[in-house]
């Protein structure tokens, strides 16, 4: 919103040497963000208005003439090319060094061998109109040497307010409420708007017909008649007012209401009298139209508010008024509306109707039903002065349905200073609350403080909005700052984030994966070509892409999404992720408000994916899970492998395992077929590795402090064994088999892993360190042979494994 | 996630999710705050509290580089029985010239948001040019980084937290805006991209 300095100093004083810089902060500091400002009069510097005094032919030109200008100060010599130019014309004279709207700079210049030092402007170059014709001729009332920022009236100060920082506050939509804001910091009177109220309405005869059928949706409607309407241009000082905030005005009519909106905060709209024998505010009917006032046609539905004459709508209530009923050249009574309408109503229809307006934007932040009546008697007022004839023709028509909770607010002196921490002097405390015309009563310590219905829309209802009132006058900057005075408790250890950061610091720094973040949102086209069925997925009702419209049920998917970023400028892609998945079934937390119903399960998960061509990156994969796993719990739990019938159907089964630790599933190591690698646009051989976050941490606190075990006196023995097995075999199986086999087997280690013709197709060989060890003697070759050969046995008749001579 | 009754029309940058309740409404939608989780909090831990909450959010807005409908914030609370405004300004203070260096000033200046009263913006002096003005603070020396104030009684209320025996403060701002600012990133879509060319270099 765009704020005049002249029109705020309609209502308050500024005081002397406040510069506009100084107006912005304090606003900004106090009240809403100032986003900028700026000088009308700079806008033209160093174009002055001059005397044409003579005009000679150009020695080298036909088209171009030599003149003489007088800038009072000084006469200048200006080659000019406009036909118009004559002697004796008062003319804009932009003089060296200014710098014209279209970016322009006058420079001292020789045009076909004749000095100019200056030019005569047309109206295009500086940005006043589209005529490029000739030179724009002034007025008499032009003075010579005056700047032409004077000649225009161009002496005010633009401030442009950020609107969303308004959005809590209605009053703050028109200059008075503003004005009141500046006056209170500034600790300066602020006129009293009965002032602009007069001449006051003196009501006609006639009865004007008006329902109000929605009296939810439309809280207060007052209407009035005028007749002896002129409609014509507005006068100079209303037309600059429009002017500086940024409206174009349009006809007399039209910028009175549009000033009384920027000057109150209360929308108007005026009809045309003979378009409104009757006023019917209601609900629009299904399948009705209208076209407003910007040529648009609109349907309209049941639940917009609109304002109707016996045959229809003929305007969107507080948003947008008809094309067939608003004022034309030829109107000579009008009916002005003043109204008050619902804004969470006005809100809906603004979307749905895809349109913000002036009004609809002040409506929507709630306003006050009293300044309904305001608004009419300023419109009326103005009226009264631009427009002789005028007179009210018609009863003055208020229907209402309201009421405001002014309080009052009981509030402890004792209370705003503990809250604040600092003591605000009493006397100062009620007087920033008097100057923004809350009422305050002092009874013993308390303050009982009375709402202004500007401020009982909405915005203030209870005494911590009273205090901000008191603070922000005060001045958040003047608060000192101190330290909480808090007893100190060591904060609660957060097993989840201990255990978060573990995993980030292994994988990242023990196995150089990168850590990164996926959506939430995953495409259905994206788990088509997994193979995953999507049936059971949770879907958004507005998703902002097609790639992005349902929950993730797994981080594989956003994983396998970054593989592909990153396959074509890396051989090796290397990533993980810590991240929830979102399901379709009851979680852990409670919907709000003691509701029994649960948000959706929301698991954490843990994800990597390794993808490229430099090894094998499935054994890798498990690698990496396995130290994981033991990295986490301290040795206490070791990672299992497993396969299983149902891997899911991205998985190549033959490379894929699922994770066990402690007899639980915590989840699954899977490298991607090369039917779903292919259709995703999978470059190179990729697998991933995903855990549950939540069974993790289960174990993860329930896991064992590590048991020491007395160090061993008698040394250890080890013997090499290497088998030969089918090439699906887990090596984990055997080495469980072979570590259970005997009490005085105390470690088995894996140390080679081989594959190739010679073994036969389907055959692998694993080879084991086998750890002998016994707490109490030393032991003999022979005792372990013993174990070693029913061991071979055992491994043979269960497995299939052949023992291989090295 | 959390639960609200959705206005569909009023919340234009909620992402709402398809899964309606008993009575037929919406509401569940992607949180666009990590604010809900203040309530939890105090329900489950009650007064005193002092807690930090990181987390995901969400914003159903078109990404380009200065706009991601993902992206991270964090908040603090605290409540105690003599929380006052000048505290918060105290430690929103600490947390300023812990990000970014001891000689960093804040400034603080009214704003509405529904869940604090007073509600307040705080502003850091700008790290890169030490509050003498540059393109990162659009020449005013101040960045604008948190949004804070005094919790609303109705909030501690919901938290199942009598305001008129406790008063608490809370502070909040973009994680992802303050990694942008303090390393000079300038794409917010590199944060949810990826690419190991940018993961690579933190």
């Amino acid at each position: 919103m765009l704020l005049s300095l002249n029109w705020l100093k309609d209502f308050i004083k500024i005081p002397k040497g406040i510069t506009p810089e100084d107006l912005a902060l304090r606003l900004t500091m106090h009240t809403v963000e100032v986003e900028g400002w700026s000088d009308q009069s700079a806008s033209f510097k160093g174009v002055v208005v001059g005397k044409v005094l003579t005009v000679d032919k150009h020695p080298n030109a036909d088209r171009l003439r030599v003149t003489t200008v007088d800038i009072k100060k000084e006469v200048l010599t200006i080659v000019c090319g406009a036909p118009n130019v004559e002697a004796g014309q008062l003319v804009p004279v932009a003089t060296i060094g200014a710098i014209l709207p279209n970016g322009l700079e006058i420079k001292e210049s020789e045009i076909r061998g004749e000095k100019s030092y200056g030019m005569i402007c047309a109206e295009d170059e500086l940005g006043l109109g589209s005529n490029h014709e000739g030179i724009m001729v002034l007025g008499k009332k032009a003075k010579i040497g005056e700047a032409f920022s004077e000649y225009l009236n161009l002496d005010d100060i633009i401030l442009e307010i950020d609107n969303k920082s308004l959005s809590n506050r209605s009053d703050l939509w028109g200059h008075y409420g503003m004005a009141r804001e500046i006056g209170t910091f500034y600790d300066t009177e602020l006129k009293d708007y009965n002032e602009f109220l007069k001449p006051e309405i003196t009501p006609g005869t006639e009865k004007l017909d008006v329902k109000v059928e929605d009296k939810k949706l439309c809280p207060r409607y007052m209407a009035l008649a005028v007749s002896g309407i002129k409609v014509e241009e507005s006068p100079t000082w209303l037309k600059d007012r429009l002017v500086a905030v940024g409206l174009r005005p349009i006809n007399n009519i039209v910028d009175i209401t549009n000033y009384v909106m920027f000057e109150t905060g209360q929308p108007l709209h005026a009809f045309s009298r003979d378009q409104v024998s009757k006023i019917i505010v209601r609900t629009a009917k299904k399948g009705e139209h209208i076209e407003t006032l910007d040529g648009k046609e609109r349907e309209l539905d049941e639940e917009m508010l609109v304002i109707a004459n016996g045959d229809g709508p003929i305007a969107v209530a507080g948003v947008m008024g008809g094309q067939n009923s608003g004022v034309t050249d030829e109107t000579t009574e009008i009916v002005i509306e003043a109204a008050n309408f619902d804004a969470v109503s006005i809100r809906k229809t603004e979307g749905k109707l895809s349109l913000r307006t002036d009004a609809s934007i002040r409506y929507e932040k709630s306003l006050d039903p009293n300044l309904v009546e305001t608004g009419l008697r300023r419109a009326y007022a103005l009226l009264k002065t631009i427009c002789k004839t005028a007179e009210a023709s018609s009863e003055i028509i208020d229907i209402s349905n309201f009421s405001v909770n002014q309080g009052p607010v009981v509030l402890g002196l004792n209370w705003i200073n503990d809250k604040i921490g600092q003591e605000i002097p009493e006397k100062q405390i009620i007087n920033i609350l008097e100057r923004l015309g809350f009422v305050v009563v002092k009874d013993g310590n308390d303050l009982s403080v009375t709402i202004p219905t500007w401020r009982a829309a909405k915005d203030v209802a209870i005494k911590e909005d009273i205090l901000e009132e008191i603070v922000r006058v005060y001045g958040y900057d003047n608060i000192v700052t101190s330290a909480p005075l808090i007893s100190l408790d060591p904060p609660e250890i957060l097993s989840e984030r201990v255990l978060e950061r573990k995993i980030q610091t292994i994988l990242s720094s023990n196995f150089g994966l990168n850590e990164t973040y996926n959506y939430s949102f995953v495409g259905e086209s994206q788990l088509k070509k997994l193979n995953l069925d999507f049936t059971n997925y949770l879907k958004l009702v507005n998703p902002i892409s097609d790639q992005l419209t349902i929950l993730r049920q797994n981080l594989i998917v956003g994983l396998l999404g970054s593989v592909k970023v990153n396959q074509f400028n890396f051989d090796e892609v290397r990533l993980f992720e810590l991240g929830r998945v979102y399901l379709d079934a009851p979680g852990n937390y409670d919907k709000a408000g003691g509701d029994k119903e649960r948000l959706p399960y929301q698991e954490k998960r843990v994800a990597f994916v390794l993808s490229g061509k430099q090894g094998d990156y499935f054994s890798e994969s498990k690698g990496i899970t396995e130290s994981l796993i033991k990295q986490i719990f301290g040795g206490a739990f070791e990672a299992e492998f497993v396969t299983v019938e149902d891997f899911p159907a991205y998985s190549d089964n033959k490379k894929s395992v699922r994770v066990r630790v402690n007899n639980r599933d915590l989840g699954l190591v899977s490298t991607i077929n090369s039917e779903v690698s292919g259709k995703f646009g999978l470059k190179n051989e990729t697998v991933t590795v995903e855990l549950n976050l939540a069974e993790l941490l289960a174990l993860y606190t329930s896991c064992p402090l590590v048991k020491y075990k007395p160090v061993p006196k008698y040394p250890m023995i080890s013997r090499d064994l290497a088998f030969v097995v089918d090439s699906g075999m887990m090596y984990n199986d055997l080495r469980r088999e072979i570590k259970s086999f005997d009490d005085l087997i105390v470690e088995v280690e894996l140390f080679d892993s081989y594959q190739g013709d010679k073994l036969g197709e389907d055959k692998k060989s694993l080879a084991f360190h086998v750890i002998y060890q016994s707490l109490e003697r030393t032991l003999r070759a022979e005792e372990i042979d013993a174990i070693q050969t029913k061991l071979i046995a055992r491994l043979e008749e269960k497995f299939g494994a052949q023992i291989r001579n090295f | 996630m959390c639960h609200h009754i959705i206005q569909l029309v009023i919340c234009r940058i909620l992402f709402i999710v398809d899964l309606k309740n008993k009575d037929g409404e919406y509401d569940l939608l992607m949180r666009t705050q990590t604010s809900p989780v203040q309530v939890r909090a105090m329900k489950k831990y009650g007064a005193p509290l002092k807690a930090i909450i990181p987390g995901r959010t969400f914003r159903c807005e078109a990404t380009d580089a200065r706009h991601e409908h993902t992206f991270y914030q964090l908040e603090g609370i605290m409540i105690d029985k003599k929380i006052n405004f000048a505290n918060l300004k105290g430690v929103c203070e600490i947390v300023g010239k812990k990000l970014y260096g001891p000689e960093t000033k804040f400034r603080m200046r009214p704003k509405f948001y529904p869940f604090v009263e007073p509600g307040s913006n705080g502003e850091y002096t700008c790290f890169l040019c030490q509050g003498k003005g540059c393109r990162v603070c659009k020449h005013t020396g101040w960045l604008e980084i948190l949004g804070c104030g005094l919790i609303h009684p109705d909030v501690l209320r919901a938290g199942g937290i009598d305001p008129e025996e406790y008063s608490g403060f809370a502070f909040g701002f973009g994680l992802t805006r303050l990694a942008m600012l303090k390393y000079g990133i300038d794409d917010i879509r590199l944060f949810m991209g990826g690419d190991q060319r940018f993961t690579q270099q933190f």
